[in-house]
């Protein structure tokens, strides 16, 4: 099913009683979220996304704009008629009711026709419980699994009734980092098995990258850029996507567009071919980790003295495939930034070198406007 | 002054592998002392007022014929107990007793949670009723009772508040302080119910305010009735609370007698509302007063009676939390 | 498969019914509490002649009087009880704060032999009920000549067992390191309790204050018990000696305007702390 926003906006008055203006969650949210789709809302905590979610599922209500399922009008439905399934960052896992009796509780609603006999639901309760891969759990209380578990468990009882969404708030926060990983795979996995269309909502970039089919990346209620994940890395449509997508993040310094070449202080960096008829201006230059490439030496070594681009060493930190080459610039953003260039283990940096120097590849550097941040090339 | 402090702390220093000194024990005995100091005035007080009289309130119970003036008695045996037993009075307490716990304590129970669940669902003037509705606990019993009285009673000069708004109905009057005895034991209820609500109330408002709100969300998205999300989530949530309610409810309302005294005066034997507890202060003191035993054998059947039932409480609890 | 329109009709119109009627009956409750008090106010400010023409009584009346409370303070003692009940509650809750801050403060800070069973025993006296002991303490206190004194009417009351373990849980939750700091720094303990842990337990501290303060008001039971002396009556007795002999002649009124003296100052004392006393209660209190 088709999520359809237009022109969605939800205000709260603010929490501190004494200011009078509004805090505007979600800020006219016009898009399309396509059929059969694992969509991940992406933004820094407060930014809107969990209003985002609770405006689809019906727990909050817009003040403006509407939300469509397919074409069908659902703005002004209550939640229990909406037929949506949701995961909640805590699970809400009933705690007085075993894994069975929390997986039937959704079915146990249904009325009239949909309704059901009890070995019916026992049967849907296992169907579900299997996708999830909990069915030997059936008879523990919520209390005597671990959180991976209870975690399924919310997925299942969330899929149990067919909804035609699932949404999941924050899925993998409460999990530890190995849980996560395995989690997030199974949540892909689930979604292509039941091909119902799912929207999570994260604040971790690697997680929203990993799994989604497309991300929504979200600020002050705002959105910043829709497109899928690799689009979104490559493409940053502002400073801010480029900032807040990828580990290590991107490194950012100031520069500025002079006669057609782009430099950095004194260094000119890339050259007309790049720069093409960019307007003569202040800038910010964005580089992501491996946009820093080694050029070859006379003598064929891969020594960081050749580049276009030079830097103050600080540290090189050999990782097995990747090596990291810590450095400072005079030129970083924020002053004494600690930036990453991310090179094959080939190369023969010495560590105890004061300057190292890179070639930088173009794809893999942004640039910015310094007044309004959007991307510039 | 070093040497002290490491002194006081000479287990953990030698983990640490500071120098260690040994316990002297002329100073444990002596914060021992000191400790024991603090204790004293409570120790005292709760020896000579609760631990002794705990002894001596079973030491009374059997001694038969006990006479205050000379401190002696016959002998010992159960007579105390079987004249209690056989005492019309006595059984009339009991009786009475038994009534009020029968009515009041469901009742009241029920009223409360209806209320709670009432003030948990609005918001404005939540605040405005919380504290209306507890007003009741900080009156004096004793003296609202008397305004109960008051709108209850028929004299003849005036049948009173309620008769008036009972001719409404066509009913009536009836006289409620003087009258037929379920009319008595009607405004004592009723008293009992307006006594006890606003603790209740407010037990369980804070207890349904305490359901975490995701419960709620979930349910209602997928779907769950009012009915069920109440049935099915904030009674189970919730009911270590009730139990707590009931237990207390039920260990108060066998207590009850002040709130009698309130309506019907202390004069509660003629009034035939006298409660168990009421039999044990007439029979220490007053008019018919002058017999400690009668009185410890009494107290120590009721006793009997509260402990049984709280017993039964909680394995019930138990039982119901466990499934 | 859905008519939307429909459902979110239906929604708005029963959940502005269920509105209504929670607030139709949550007023209905409101209206059987606050009623006696409207009507005892009203009772004691209509003239003794006016109320007893009335033989349907009447909601409002057309000519208020304060008389009856000129009555009510000149007919019974009623200045004398209220200020026995004032030095009653006063002086046992002032008492009992010192017993049960010292007893607290010996069983979570320091340490001593049977400090475990001792507490344990504590523990078990809290299933004593009142009625248990109190035959014997009568007996004690008549033995001890103490019958119609304040002493007789305080001493059984300064402890409480409940009370000490409230506040002993409280002051566990102090971190040991502040204990250890003030001892380093040669804080004595008498010092350290007052300047560092009541303070910090003062919001427990205010809630048994109160607890003990409305507990002492509406006392009734003891001291009816160990008082038949009026010199000594509490306003629970007052009120009981009131309704049995009265002014002279069955003044309703008069009786009302005592009621309404003797019921105002908790009154007072709630509407200014009502969230305290609420919160207070509902940590840890119960009637009587």
């Amino acid at each position: 099913m088709k999520i359809r926003f237009e022109g969605l906006t939800k205000r709260f008055p603010n929490r501190n009683k004494k200011i009078k203006a509004e805090v505007v969650a979600v800020d006219h949210f016009t898009f399309e979220i396509p059929d059969g789709k694992l969509v991940g809302l992406l933004g820094p905590s407060g930014c809107g996304k969990s209003t985002a979610l609770n405006l689809i599922c019906g727990l909050e209500t817009p003040t403006e704009g509407r939300i469509y399922f397919d074409d069908d009008d659902v703005t002004d439905i209550p939640a229990e008629n909406r037929g949506v399934g949701m995961v909640f960052q805590s699970y809400a896992l009933y705690p007085h009711l075993n894994v069975r009796k929390n997986i039937m509780f959704p079915l146990q609603n249904l009325k009239g026709e949909q309704k059901m006999t009890k070995e019916q639901m026992e049967a849907k309760a296992l169907e579900a419980a299997k996708i999830v891969q909990i069915e030997e759990l059936m008879d523990r209380k919520p209390n005597e699994m671990s959180g991976g578990q209870q975690q399924r468990v919310a997925i299942a009882r969330a899929l149990v009734k067919m909804p035609r969404v699932l949404l999941l708030d924050e899925p993998l926060s409460n999990l530890d980092a190995r849980l996560r990983i395995q989690t997030r795979e199974e949540i892909k996995r689930i979604q292509n098995e039941t091909k119902i269309t799912t929207v999570f909502v994260t604040h971790d970039q690697e997680e929203a990258m990993s799994i989604s089919d497309l991300i929504v990346v979200m600020k002050d209620g705002a959105i910043h850029q829709i497109g899928k994940p690799q689009e979104v890395y490559d493409q940053p449509t502002n400073l801010f996507v480029a900032k807040f997508l990828g580990t290590p993040p991107i490194n950012v310094f100031t520069g500025r567009i002079e006669g057609g070449k782009l430099c950095i202080g004194q260094e000119e960096i890339l050259g007309k071919d790049y720069v093409k008829d960019t307007s003569d201006q202040e800038v910010y230059i964005g580089i992501r980790p491996e946009g820093f490439v080694l050029r070859e030496g006379k003598d064929g070594r891969l020594d960081g003295k050749n580049g276009v681009f030079s830097a103050s060493l600080l540290a090189v930190e050999v990782m097995g495939r990747d090596t990291s080459v810590v450095f400072s610039h005079s030129m970083s953003e924020i002053e004494g930034t600690r930036h990453r260039a991310i090179v094959s283990s080939d190369n023969q940096i010495d560590p105890e070198s004061q300057i190292v120097s890179f070639d930088l590849n173009p794809k893999k550097v942004f640039v910015f406007s310094k007044e309004s941040q959007e991307r510039l090339i | 002054m070093s040497a002290h402090v490491d002194n006081q702390e000479s287990g953990r220093s030698s983990i640490t592998g500071k120098p260690t000194y040994r316990k002297s024990s002329t100073l444990t005995k002596l914060k021992s002392l000191k400790a024991w100091l603090y204790l004293l005035p409570a120790l005292l007080f709760l020896g000579i007022f609760m631990v002794y009289p705990l002894i001596d309130v079973l030491i009374y119970s059997f001694e038969e014929g006990y006479n205050s003036a000379s401190q002696t008695s016959f002998g010992t045996g159960w007579f105390n107990y079987a004249y209690v037993l056989h005492d019309p009075y006595f059984l009339q307490a009991v009786k009475n007793t038994f009534i009020i716990v029968i009515i009041t304590v469901p009742l009241s129970t029920l009223l409360a949670l209806l209320i709670s669940l009432g003030l948990n669902s609005i918001k404005k003037l939540k605040e405005v009723f919380q504290t209306i509705f507890f007003l009741p606990y900080v009156t004096n019993t004793l003296a609202v009772g008397l305004v109960f009285m008051i709108m209850f009673k028929k004299t003849p000069y005036t049948d009173g508040l309620i008769n008036m708004i009972l001719a409404v109905f066509k009913t009536g009057p009836i006289d409620f302080i003087d009258g037929p005895y379920w009319a008595k034991m009607f405004v004592m209820c009723f008293y009992t119910i307006w006594v006890v609500l606003p603790f209740k109330v407010l037990i369980l408002t804070s207890a349904l305010a305490s359901v975490d709100e995701v419960y709620y969300k979930a349910a209602r998205i997928d779907g769950t009735s009012r009915f069920r999300q109440f049935t099915h989530i904030t009674l189970p949530m919730i009911s270590p609370m009730i139990f707590y309610l009931v237990i207390t409810g039920f260990i108060g309302a066998f207590k009850a007698y002040s709130d009698e005294v309130a309506i019907f005066g202390t004069n509660l034997n003629s009034a035939g509302m006298n409660t168990i507890v009421g039999y044990v202060y007439d029979m220490l003191y007053g008019d018919s007063g002058g017999y400690p035993s009668y009185a410890a054998a009494a107290a120590l059947i009721l006793f009997a009676i509260v402990f049984t039932i709280t017993v039964v409480n909680l394995l019930i609890s138990k039982k119901t939390s466990i499934r | 498969m859905h008519d939307y329109g429909q459902i979110s009709k239906k929604t708005r119109t029963a959940a502005l019914i269920r509105k209504t009627i929670t607030y139709v009956l949550l007023s209905m409750w409101g209206i059987i509490v606050l009623f006696p008090f409207y009507w005892m106010i009203l009772t004691s400010i209509k003239s003794y002649g006016s109320y007893n023409a009335e033989f349907t009584p009447r909601f409002v009346t057309a000519s208020p009087t304060l008389q009856n409370y000129g009555d009510a303070f000149t007919g019974v003692s009623l200045g004398r009880y209220f200020l026995n009940t004032f030095l009653f509650t006063v002086i046992t809750t002032a008492l009992m704060m010192i017993v049960i801050i010292f007893a607290a403060f010996a069983f979570s800070r320091l340490q001593f032999r049977g400090k475990n069973l001792v507490f344990t025993l504590f523990l078990s006296l809290m299933m004593i009920p009142s009625e248990l002991v109190i035959i014997t303490n009568f007996v004690t206190i008549t033995n001890w000549g103490l019958r119609n004194t304040f002493t007789g009417l305080i001493l059984p009351s300064v402890t409480s067992v409940f009370y000490i373990y409230l506040l002993k849980e409280n002051f566990e939750q102090i971190p040991d390191d502040l204990y250890k700091a003030a001892k380093v720094d040669g804080t004595s303990d008498l010092k350290y309790l007052f300047k560092v842990m009541v303070p910090i337990c003062s919001p427990t501290i205010v809630t048994v204050v109160i607890l003990k303060v409305i507990e002492c008001w509406n006392a009734y039971v003891w001291p009816r018990l160990i008082t038949d002396d009026p010199k000594y009556f509490l306003v629970s007795n007052g009120i009981s000696e009131i309704r049995e002999n009265g002014f002279g002649r069955e003044n309703i009124p008069a009786m009302m305007a005592a009621v309404v003296v003797i019921s105002i100052p908790l009154i007072i004392l709630f509407l200014i702390f009502h969230k305290k006393i609420m919160e207070g209660v509902s940590r840890g209190g119960t009637k009587g």
